[in-house]
Parts: C-alpha cells; sequence; structure tokens
C-alpha cells in the first residue's frame, strides 16, 4: 500500500525578525493502519512537523522537502483551496488546546456538521443523526444533549472527544492529533488513548504529537524522537523506548519519574548540601528541647507534626446564591519534620484549596490547621506572624507570583528584607541562588524573561530564604518539560535531605508522586479516600478509587520490566 | 521580548511641538522680547507682518506674543485638573478596589452618577458656585475626569490584588497596608501615565471652553480660549486673530494625543 504521509528531508523555517530553523531535515512516513508518534520537548519541532502536514505553518513560514506528499499529492504546490479540500477530509486534525480549539460562540453541534457540510459527507437531512453518531462512538453520553451544549459548558475529557468527534467527522484515512491528553486527568486520558486506541484498530491511521513517552508507548507503533528540529532516534515504539539508542533518548527515558526511579537521580548536577543545609535548613529543628517539635515524656521523646490539620471543611458559595459546595471534607493529616507528603487527586478533588487552607490563606469553616502545634486561628499577632514565615509556598504558575515590576534580586530578597541588614539580604540572596544552580547574572533579570524552570528555581529559592520548616508545593512542575522537571524534582529533593524541610507536595501526576514522596493522601470530591505509606498506597491500594487511579496510570514497557538496558 | 516600538516621526514632531509650548509655558521671554499687555492703538487688528509675525489684535497688542504667553494659562488649567483627576481618582478607585464591598459599592456608584454628567455641565456648575478663577477652573475641570481615573484604578487594583504575587507575598507576614502599597498600588498605576497624557488634550480644549465662555481667567490676561472668544466678533475683518490661538490650541492638543496613543501602544506590547 502507498504511505498516506511521506516525507523526505523536510525542512520548515520562520522568517521574521530572526530566523527561526524549527524543522531541519526530517523524514517520515505514514502507511495506512499504522499509529507513528512523534516524541520531544518543547521547541523541537514536532508541533510544526504536524502542521506542515495539514499546511496550518502560517505565513511567515518557509517549507522545503525533497519529497512531500499527503494523501498522494504534492503537497508542496497545493493552494489554499486544495488544502482546505483536503483537511478534515482525508485527514483530520486535533489541536492541542480543546478550550481554544472549539469556537465558543457554536454549540458542538454546529462545530461538527461545519465538517459533514464542507466535505458532503452525508447528505443534508442526515447531518444532525451523524453528528450525535461521532459523538456517541467517541464515548459521549447522552449525545443529543450534549451536541447542543457550547465548548465552556463541557468539561475538558468531553470538549476533547468533541475535538476527536470533529477530527473524525470527515471519515479521514489519517488523524493529526497533537497532545491529545495533555492537561486531562489521568482517568480522562486512559478513556481517551483507549477511544484513540479503538479507531486506530479500525484502520485510521494516525500520527500521534507528544512530550509524554508514557502515553505514546499506549498509542503508537513506530516513535520518531525529535530534538531541536532533528530525528535524533526512531524505530518501532517497544524498541526505541526499551532499548534506547541515542543518549538524548536515554536522557528523556530516564528523566521519567516513576516507581523505578524512586531513590535515583533523574537529572545530572548536584547540589552543594552543606551550604544548603547552612542557608535553608529550618531553625533547629533536630533539638530536643525545643517544645514546638519534640515533647518529652517519661517514656521517651516523640516527635511533634510541623504542620498538621484535624477535621479540616471548608465550603464555596455555589453560584447565585445555590447553597453551597464542600470543596474539602472533614481531612486529618500530618507531617512530620522532614518528611514529603503528597496530596494526589484530579481537577476538582479539593486539593488546591487543602493547600490554601493549609497555607492559612484562607481559614476553614471547620477544623482547624495546627504549624509546629500552634494554630492558625491564633489571636496573638506576633504568634501568627511566626507562623506565616515557618510555611512557604511554591506555586504552580511562578511567574505569576512574582511581581513583574521587580528583578529576581528583589524577589528572593523581599520576604528576609526588614530582618537583616541589606548587606547580608544581598550576601543571603547570592548564596541562596548559588545553592538552587542559577548564575548570578539573573538576579538583575526581570522574572518575566525567565525560562520555566529557571522560574521555578528562583521560586524555590525564595522560599527557602526564610528558613521554613515546610514548604507547600501546589503543582510545582506540571508545567515544565520533563528534563527540566527532573531537574526540578532533583532540586527539591535533596534541598529536602539536606536542610529537613518538610515538603508538602500537590500533584495530579502520579509517577511524580511515586518518586518523590514519603506519605501520600489520595483525595476525592473534597475526602481523604486513602492514606499512607506511598508504597503500600500504590502497591495495594484498597479504596476502589485508588484503584481506578493507579489503574489508569499510563505504564512505560522499561517500567513494567523495571530498568533501562 | 516584545520588538522595540519603531519612534515614528509624528511622535518626535509631536513631542518637539509639547516641548515647545512647555517651554513658552515656563519661560515665555526667551522666545518674545514684546510684552503681551503693551497695547497700541494705531495698531489695532493689523494683518500678519514682519513687525508683527502673525498680526495684532483689536487692542493693537502683537499675537504672538500673547499666543506664547498665552501657553502658561493652557498649560497649567489641563495640568492641573488632569493633576486633580488622578490623585482623587488613585485614592476612590484603591479604596474601591481594595476595601470592604459596601465602600466599593458606595463608591463605585457615587462614579456613576458623576459620570451620567456632562463634565464640561459639571465644570460649569461648579464655577457657579465658586466663582470664576484659576483654582477654581483647575478644580472644576478635573472633577469630570475623575470617573475614567477611579474606574480604571479600581479594576487595576483587583486584577492585582488577585494575583499570585500578592498571594505570595501574604506568606511572608507582611502586613496588609504593606501589601497594598508595595505591590497592589504600583502595579495598578502602570496604565495611569497614558491615560493623564490622553487626558491632558481633552482637559486643555475644557479650559480653553471654560475661558471662552468668560468663566477662567480674565482679560487682559494672555489665554487661548480668551483670544478666541475676543476675535470671535472681527474675524472677517482679522481673520488671524482667531485662527492663530485656534492652530495653537489643536496643534497642543493634537500632540498630546500623538504621544499619549505612543506611550500606550508601548505599553501594551509589554506583554
Amino acid at each position: 500500500m502507498t504511505a498516506l504521509v511521506s516525507i523526505d528531508n523536510l525542512s520548515v523555517s520562520f522568517t521574521g525578525r530572526h530566523r527561526v530553523d524549527a524543522v531541519k531535515g526530517l523524514s517520515l512516513s505514514v502507511r495506512p493502519g499504522q499509529a507513528v508518534a512523534l516524541v520531544g520537548e518543547s521547541g523541537s519541532g514536532k508541533s510544526v512537523t504536524a502542521r506542515s502536514i495539514v499546511g496550518l505553518t502560517g505565513p511567515d513560514s518557509v517549507v522545503t522537502a525533497d519529497r512531500f506528499e499527503v494523501a498522494g499529492r504534492d503537497a508542496l504546490s497545493l493552494s489554499e483551496r486544495q488544502w482546505r479540500q483536503l483537511r478534515g477530509g482525508a485527514i483530520g486534525f486535533v489541536l492541542q488546546d480543546a478550550l481554544t480549539a472549539l469556537d465558543p460562540l457554536r454549540t458542538v453541534q454546529q462545530e461538527i456538521s461545519e465538517v459533514l457540510r464542507a466535505h458532503k459527507v452525508v447528505p443534508r437531512r442526515q447531518i444532525d443523526q451523524r453528528v450525535q453518531d461521532l459523538l456517541r462512538d467517541v464515548g459521549v453520553d447522552d449525545p443529543e444533549f450534549r451536541a447542543k451544549q457550547y465548548a465552556h459548558q463541557l468539561s475538558g475529557g468531553l470538549r476533547q472527544r468533541a475535538l476527536i468527534a470533529s477530527g473524525l467527522a470527515g471519515q479521514p484515512d489519517l488523524l493529526v492529533v497533537d497532545e491529545p491528553t495533555t492537561a486531562l486527568d489521568v482517568t480522562i486520558q486512559a478513556q481517551i488513548l483507549a477511544l484513540l486506541r479503538a479507531h486506530r484498530e479500525r484502520g485510521t491511521a494516525m500520527l500521534v504529537i507528544s512530550h509524554d513517552l508514557a502515553v505514546v508507548s499506549q498509542l503508537a507503533d513506530y516513535v520518531i524522537v525529535m530534538n531541536d528540529g532533528l530525528a535524533v532516534e526512531e524505530g518501532p515504539t517497544e524498541e526505541v523506548l526499551t532499548h534506547p539508542a541515542h543518549p538524548y533518548t536515554r536522557d528523556l527515558l530516564s528523566a521519567i519519574p516513576s516507581q523505578a526511579s524512586r531513590g535515583r537521580r533523574l537529572s545530572q548536577g548536584r547540589v552543594d548540601l552543606v551550604a544548603a543545609a547552612e542557608l535553608a535548613a529550618p531553625v533547629r529543628t533536630d533539638q530536643v528541647d525545643d517544645p514546638r517539635f519534640y515533647s518529652v515524656a517519661a517514656d521517651g521523646v516523640t516527635v511533634q507534626p510541623v504542620l498538621q490539620a484535624s477535621g479540616v471543611t471548608k465550603f464555596f458559595p455555589l453560584p447565585g446564591g445555590r447553597g453551597r459546595r464542600r470543596a474539602v471534607a472533614d481531612v486529618d493529616l500530618s507531617l512530620f519534620p522532614g518528611q514529603k507528603l503528597g496530596i494526589v487527586g484530579e481537577s476538582g478533588s479539593g486539593k488546591s484549596t487543602l493547600a490554601r487552607v493549609l497555607l492559612g490563606l484562607i481559614a476553614p469553616d471547620q477544623g482547624e490547621v495546627r504549624v509546629a502545634g500552634e494554630s492558625w486561628a491564633t489571636s496573638d499577632r506576633a504568634a501568627w506572624r511566626r507562623l506565616r514565615r515557618q510555611v512557604q509556598f511554591i506555586s504552580q504558575d511562578s511567574i505569576g507570583s512574582f511581581d513583574p515590576r521587580y528583578t529576581v534580586a528583589e524577589i528572593i530578597a523581599e520576604p528576609i528584607l526588614g530582618q537583616l541588614d541589606p548587606d547580608q539580604v544581598q550576601d543571603r540572596v547570592r548564596r541562596l541562588l548559588g545553592v538552587v544552580g542559577l548564575p548570578e547574572r539573573v538576579l538583575s533579570v526581570s522574572p518575566r524573561l525567565l525560562s520555566g524552570g529557571q522560574a521555578q528555581r528562583v521560586a524555590i529559592c525564595r522560599a527557602l530564604a526564610l528558613r521554613p520548616t515546610v514548604i507547600i508545593c501546589d503543582e510545582p512542575v506540571s508545567a515544565l518539560d520533563v528534563s527540566i522537571q527532573a531537574q526540578v524534582l532533583d532540586l527539591l529533593n535533596e534541598l529536602n535531605s539536606a536542610t529537613g524541610t518538610a515538603l508538602a507536595f500537590i500533584s495530579h501526576d502520579l509517577g511524580v508522586v511515586r518518586h518523590l514522596v514519603d506519605q501520600v493522601i489520595v483525595m476525592n470530591n473534597g475526602f481523604v479516600v486513602e492514606q499512607g505509606d506511598v508504597e503500600a498506597v500504590f502497591d495495594q491500594p484498597r479504596h476502589p478509587y485508588t484503584q481506578s487511579l493507579i489503574q489508569a496510570i499510563p505504564q512505560l514497557p522499561t517500567h513494567r520490566q523495571g530498568e533501562i538496558t | 521580548m516584545s520588538r522595540p516600538l519603531r519612534l515614528r516621526w509624528s511622535v518626535i514632531l509631536a513631542s518637539l511641538l509639547l516641548g515647545l509650548a512647555v517651554l513658552a509655558a515656563v519661560w515665555p521671554s526667551l522666545l518674545t522680547a514684546i510684552d503681551p499687555l503693551y497695547a497700541n492703538p494705531l495698531e489695532s487688528n493689523q494683518p500678519p507682518s514682519a513687525q508683527h509675525l502673525v498680526g495684532t489684535d483689536l487692542q493693537g497688542r502683537d499675537l504672538l506674543a500673547r499666543i506664547i504667553y498665552g501657553a502658561r494659562h493652557s498649560l497649567i488649567i489641563g495640568l492641573g485638573a488632569v493633576v486633580v483627576s488622578v490623585l482623587a481618582g488613585t485614592v476612590l478607585g484603591l479604596l474601591a478596589g481594595a476595601g470592604p464591598n459596601w465602600l466599593d459599592q458606595l463608591i463605585s456608584r457615587a462614579i456613576d452618577i458623576l459620570c451620567a454628567f456632562p463634565s464640561i455641565l459639571l465644570a460649569l456648575v461648579f464655577i457657579a458656585f465658586t466663582g470664576p478663577g484659576v483654582p477654581n477652573l483647575i478644580l472644576a475641570l478635573g472633577l469630570g475626569g475623575i470617573p475614567s481615573f477611579a474606574r480604571v484604578v479600581r479594576s487595576q487594583v483587583q486584577v492585582a490584588r488577585t494575583s499570585g504575587y500578592v498571594e505570595q507575598a501574604s506568606t511572608y507576614a507582611l502586613p496588609r497596608w504593606r501589601i497594598i502599597l508595595r505591590h497592589v498600588l504600583p502595579n495598578a498605576l502602570g496604565p495611569l501615565p497614558i491615560l493623564a497624557t490622553l487626558g491632558l488634550g481633552g482637559a486643555i480644549i475644557g479650559s480653553s471652553g471654560m475661558s471662552f465662555l468668560g468663566l477662567g481667567p480674565q482679560p487682559p490676561t494672555a489665554e487661548w480660549g480668551l483670544m478666541l472668544s475676543d476675535s470671535r466678533n472681527y474675524l472677517r475683518v482679522a481673520w488671524w486673530t482667531g485662527v492663530f490661538p485656534g492652530v495653537a490650541l489643536t496643534t497642543v492638543v493634537i500632540s498630546a494625543t500623538v504621544v499619549g496613543r505612543w506611550l500606550q501602544r508601548r505599553y501594551e506590547r509589554r506583554f
């Protein structure tokens, strides 16, 4: 059979003020019934390649190739009109961001029927029926009702399904999917992957773009690893993932946090542990005479939790005064000095609300949170201020947590300003920056110019400045590339062991949690459904929700077998 | 990183003209040696000539000198009005944006009411109660500009208040007022210089309008609105007495708007 896509030596450049060579000589082919994956980190050129196959690289781009055939036609000579015939017809395209890819002013019905009309897939009378069939086909319950809804009324999973349905509407021979499950919860991700697999088995060829090797291993039978516009390695998926030949692939695989990576470093580079301990260790928690952390009784010494929640419940009013919703329900937890606690759950499970309650930013409606034995509800201002400095926060969007008018030096110095004299502050900022592995020249830089990984390091640096006993991290690595995520996780892990600062680590990524934490609590609908040692919870989950969550984690073949060969 | 915005010739020209107006306001004797109040009845309504570059008015006073000296009043009243608007608008906007809900409701509704009246009418009513004169005129014109500044500040304060950096700052045990002064207010004031520059043109027109009606500086002061008012009965015989003050006024207003728009584009490009 002839290939649906057949490309030799593809190059895509963008000519703006600076010339950017996004793809530099890539060859690939997709045969009917085959699923090919392009994997790589941001900037590797994988999305640009996908866009070139549907003719959507934009007016500033220059596309050249020795051969570029799409659906049996020479793609380099296609007019915009011919492209339109191809897109949605022979080639279905599912864009990355399901929220922005659907027109907010049109219903799902209008969105999908447009494809049907444009390509005259079915007679006009049957369009409504076909839309519903398509939606049912991608696993949407009650398609008649859903078809009348707008994008913002749908959950992330439903939106992605609607988008896939519109990609499939033209009965394409080839479906191009760009990051099909990014930003979806793990159980929804598993459903979408199953759906795409089912279509593949029915004979639709696929080109999958993803940064997630585990997702790719579930879907593709051939994988091309891209880095900096070039294919560094390619081959059958199982082969590439279990016996990576290229160092880049190997690094990428070993950077993925999971059960297998526990206890080992994910990246190169090392933290100066002595400096870290000296600069950021919380105020001497190992001294037995400090009653805030230890209580001495006749039968020995007991360690006090540094962070303790008991019966914490938080309600939010529903819009329009229609009662209230319980965001966090009767949560008990204890975090001991130096410990790492994972808080996992899907979106809407209440984990971010819990983080804000633990941080003392919002007061719980019932129950209380104690930091080193003292409650946030204390009326003593001085005591409250002491608590405040013991619990620090690292958020997912660290760039948004920096005042845009400040420089990096001012951002890190702010918490300790006024506690030390200015020279000492400057010195401390400089040394803290060294501990998180950033060069001194970023001190005078505006935070908006930092990369994602640098920004997260600055956020860590700032959190350490006050020598907190607890750092609460809300999804600190979920916006980062795998290799950068690996560095940040290693940094957090080593700082934790060097300084004894306890971590409360909130994440939807079970692999990350499995890699990093000692204790874990699993949240669903505001309730803690299960908690305990991370090994116990992951290996023998008792609650059905935890079981379904762990079942849904896409597994890499290497992780099933244990080690990378 | 955004590209630096190209400085267009129109922006350079507008800045130069605005600079010239400011120079005339600060140090008019540098631009002309003639006394704007010296009247020579024998030279009444003389057309432009080598001696009087843009002619003379009914009293035989040199028109160019009067235009140059007149810049001071127009600019002072315009700037003063904008300063009043900015100060009052910032305070009200900050209180509404950062204060308790009832205060927000109170201030916002008061601003809605203020906004319902045309600003020139508001100024007329104010002058009617307080009497003419420069300080009263500044207050009167400033009053009408308060709503736009207060609304912008209020919404910017609300954006900054719910931002990640304010949430973060509250984890350092900083007092609330310090967070507001250090993080909320400076970030909320970003667009104000632009609004102020854009508002300057409107305020200068307003001030000339009020002087035209005789509610600003009193004769024989050199003031553009007053000069326009004086000229209107003689336009047929001495067109220059109306056209040149009008050109000066229009030039300054357009220049302020051009510079303001440029600042605005530059600010928006930051994001």
